[in-house]
């Protein structure tokens, strides 16, 4: 057997990797024994005749066989009985992917049709002499890309194929695509050829709120440039509406108290324990000086979120949700009256995590035309800076502090013979212990002692709306687009479809990555903070076994227990909209109003000064 | 393709650029049909295992995580899948009803045949050019599977010995010990085609310095 020093030799010298010691080696070795020089020089001709063997031409038909299974695997997929379904998927192993894509680029064919025929029919020019600013868009639409070109035959190809066992099948609904001439100089559609009187009808509304506008904006802008979507319509920045959050760092010593209070990280205006969004709408506007609890004529409330307090340590934000407009038409409108939005306030500090829509009752989600709603009414309104917003809301926070002193019933909210006592605190999770000593035992009784840490801000929401018309089939594309801009805080819901359009949609799912989270212990009966660790985590599994295992134990030593009282969350792992168009209406665009709502946090606390009793 | 190009590509493809991803499958569908080809040494196989090769790439292009090149990754796939094919075949031979049972040399006689029988005649081009692809397609086939896919990565892919080592995933050095005893073995397969007066002797010294397997 050759040691291994050999073989690196024999190997070394067929490559010729060598250097000129090693080869004088190897030389002086073969010298020694004719047999090995020949055995190498054979060798070497194997390896150099191998090297010459020529390439064989690979025939032209993989990559149509390949199209083909596609083709009959989406084609069995539509029309297939069950069981020939399933047949069929055992011997053709496609991709849904690839199935979607080779709609789409038959689609792109008869998108590509429908621009040839208005451009030679000089729509365009006639729009030319109404919108001078559309056509600048056309100018800056992209050509028709060379890839797109170059699979121009190929597409054909697979449509005429497809149009065949179309045909076999009897299956009606399939359109080929036709053969067109694409040139490269071909525009994209203009964005004014949208029937604006069907946007209406054909609406479709995707909310989402982010901090940051531009870079999602952006990403929309360029993935309708790329793939030739028209826009149309941009509106500027509007101010919808502000957001009051008391966020409160809250403990409770009160044992009954305490599953609502220690899950939720911000809690706003609680009256006995008992969540009730009227009654919080209605208290707040009594804080801000409305003492019937209607809607004052330059305010009303738009919503109000709650957080999940029985969430599975999920955590959400909280607070009320505020929306302050100067639309003089909706002076008379009740806000009380208005669909309540149930949501999350996303972003508040870093702190907040999303509350699922699936957290909510099915009666208090958002309709759809609330957002809207908002947004048309302030459209016309002069903007007003975030600052000056800010401010205004501070003068009126200030004027309801001033006020809350003299009204008694907000004051039995806070203090009252057989009512928690609430403490306002800067430091709450360690100034509890020593409020607790201070106050002695006699507070620590059923009715238990909370304490405040007041963190009074104003948060303020900017809207966006890009109205794009799209395929319904680009969607997910456009979805994942947005996703790249990877957001720290962004929530992405679809509030409307119309059925006519869209045969099914299902839900848009996504899961957050915690990156970390905070658990603390706490003893229930003393009413003390044990523990209180952060923890960092690659996945929500991993947080819910530590905090199990920690709850656990903590049980086991001290009678404690283990709470998740914050989760930062991460990256948005995944998101998936799974979207249905009717069979015949692949070819159908869609209106989307995409709707960016952004947040601003006010810099400093509407309340500096926190006050004890 | 430039990694960067390439890496694009990918990440257009993930993404869901489906014109990339044709654009991928066509750049890379004649080197894929030759590795293959050399591997399964039958051209209505390589056709159909290039396809499955490729329905594969596209099933699972969003797991390729970018450690290797994406054409490592994609020789990766169509390289297990002829080595996977070759033992189906190897035993579905194994177990005919049809081939009696013989001696180990009635069997690679019977092994040359049956390859001889599955082999497409070659377009007509030269007589001796034919003659040298024919033995060299005959001895590679008489290799075992290990041995041939070194040989075909490194000799006609020229692949360089990390990228051998990522498609096979086998470290560096086996690799080049496969390859060593894959040029003796390949060797040995051409005395057996073209008998010469000094085959003896070169048996032996292939012999001598062993042919074993991992």
């Amino acid at each position: 057997m050759i040691d291994k020093e050999t073989q690196d030799l024999f190997l070394g010298y067929l490559e010729g990797e060598l250097d000129t010691t090693q080869t004088e080696k190897f030389e002086a070795l073969m010298a020694q024994d004719p047999r090995l020089e020949k055995l190498v020089l054979q060798v070497i001709q194997d390896r150099s005749q191998l090297r010459a063997i020529p390439q064989e031409q690979a025939p032209p038909s993989i990559m149509d066989t390949v199209s083909n299974n596609l083709e009959r695997a989406m084609l069995l997929d539509h029309n297939a009985t069950s069981q020939d379904r399933t047949a069929s998927r055992r011997k053709i192993h496609i991709s849904k992917t690839l199935s979607y894509a080779a709609v789409a680029a038959m689609l792109f064919l008869v998108v590509g049709v429908a621009i040839n025929q208005s451009w030679n029919s000089n729509y365009l020019e006639q729009s030319q002499n109404t919108e001078s600013e559309a056509l600048a868009k056309i100018q800056k639409a992209p050509a028709i890309s060379p890839e797109l070109l170059a699979s121009k035959k190929r597409l054909e190809r697979f449509s005429k194929q497809m149009a065949d066992i179309s045909d076999e099948l009897a299956i009606s609904s399939v359109t080929p695509a036709p053969h067109i001439e694409l040139k490269p100089d071909t525009k994209i559609e203009d964005a004014k050829t949208l029937p604006n009187e069907n946007l209406a009808a054909n609406n479709f509304t995707l909310s989402i709120l982010a901090k940051d506008t531009t870079s999602i904006e952006k990403a929309i802008q360029s993935y309708c440039l790329d793939y030739g979507i028209a826009i149309a319509n941009v509106e500027p920045n509007q101010p919808t509406g502000i957001d009051i959050t008391l966020n409160t760092n809250l403990a409770y010593l009160n044992k009954s108290n305490l599953d609502n209070s220690i899950k939720s990280d911000h809690l706003f205006i609680e009256k006995e324990n008992n969540f009730d969004s009227e009654s919080i709408a209605k208290d707040t506007l009594k804080m801000l000086g409305n003492q019937d609890g209607k809607a004052h004529d330059t305010r009303s409330i738009v919503g109000v979120s709650r957080n999940s307090g029985d969430a599975k340590g999920g955590g959400g934000a909280g607070g009320a949700r505020l929306a302050q407009t100067r639309d003089e038409h909706n002076k008379k409108s009740s806000a009380l009256n208005d669909p309540i939005v149930i949501g999350t306030t996303a972003g508040l500090g870093g702190n907040s995590a999303n509350l699922g829509l699936d957290d909510i009752p099915q009666k208090e989600k958002p309709k759809a035309s609330t957002a809207s709603a908002i947004a048309s009414r302030s459209k016309n309104e002069k903007h007003d800076s975030i600052n000056d917003i800010i401010e205004k809301q501070r003068e009126l926070l200030d004027d309801a502090k001033d006020k809350l002193a003299s009204d008694e019933e907000s004051a039995q909210l806070t203090a009252g013979a057989n009512k928690p006592l609430t403490i306002k605190s800067k430091n709450s999770p360690s100034h509890i212990t020593n409020r607790k000593n201070q106050l002695g035992s006699e507070y620590l009784s059923n009715e238990g002692v909370s304490i405040l840490n007041n963190d009074h801000k104003a948060q303020v929401f900017l809207t966006k709306n890009i109205i794009i018309k799209i395929m319904p089939w680009q969607l997910p594309d456009l979805i994942a687009n947005i996703n790249k801009t990877k957001q720290q805080s962004y929530n992405l819901t679809h509030q409307t479809i119309d059925e006519q359009q869209i045969a099914r949609i299902n839900q848009i799912k996504y899961s957050y990555n915690p990156k970390s989270a905070e658990i603390l212990s706490f003893d229930s009966e003393l009413g003390i903070e044990l523990h209180r660790m952060r923890l960092n985590f690659s996945d929500s599994s991993s947080l819910n076994r530590t905090w199990r295992h920690l709850s656990a134990k903590f049980a086991e030593q001290s009678e404690s227990q283990a709470f998740i009282i914050r989760q930062d969350w991460g990256h948005i792992l995944k998101t998936q909209l799974d979207i249905k168009p009717l069979q015949n209406q692949w070819d159908k665009p869609i209106y989307i109003n995409i709707q960016i709502q952004q947040s601003s946090m006010s810099p400093t606390p509407l309340k500096n000064e926190p006050t004890s009793k | 393709m430039s990694n960067i190009e390439e890496k694009k590509l990918v990440r257009s493809i993930q993404q869901g650029d489906q014109i990339a991803l044709a654009q991928l499958l066509e750049s890379y569908q004649q080197r894929l049909y030759n590795i293959i080809l050399r591997m399964v040494s039958n051209k209505d196989d390589a056709l159909e295992l290039a396809q499955d090769t490729m329905v594969k790439i596209v099933e699972h292009i969003s797991d390729f995580n970018g450690q290797s090149k994406i054409s490592t990754w994609m020789i990766r796939i169509a390289m297990n899948l002829s080595i996977s094919h070759l033992r189906k075949r190897k035993l579905r031979n194994a177990v005919s009803l049809d081939q009696p049972f013989s001696t180990q040399n009635d069997q690679a006689t019977a092994l040359k045949q049956q390859i001889e029988d599955k082999m497409e005649p070659q377009p007509i081009q030269s007589v001796q050019n034919n003659e040298m692809v024919n033995k060299l397609q005959n001895a590679i086939n008489l290799l075992e599977q290990d041995f041939k896919a070194v040989i075909v990565l490194r000799d006609i892919d020229q692949m360089d010995y990390a990228e051998i080592a990522t498609v096979l995933n086998v470290p560096v050095g086996t690799v080049k010990s496969r390859l060593f005893r894959a040029r003796l073995a390949l060797r040995q397969a051409m005395l057996k085609k073209q008998p010469t007066d000094n085959q003896e002797s070169d048996q032996a010294f292939v012999y001598k310095n062993g042919v074993n397997h991992d």
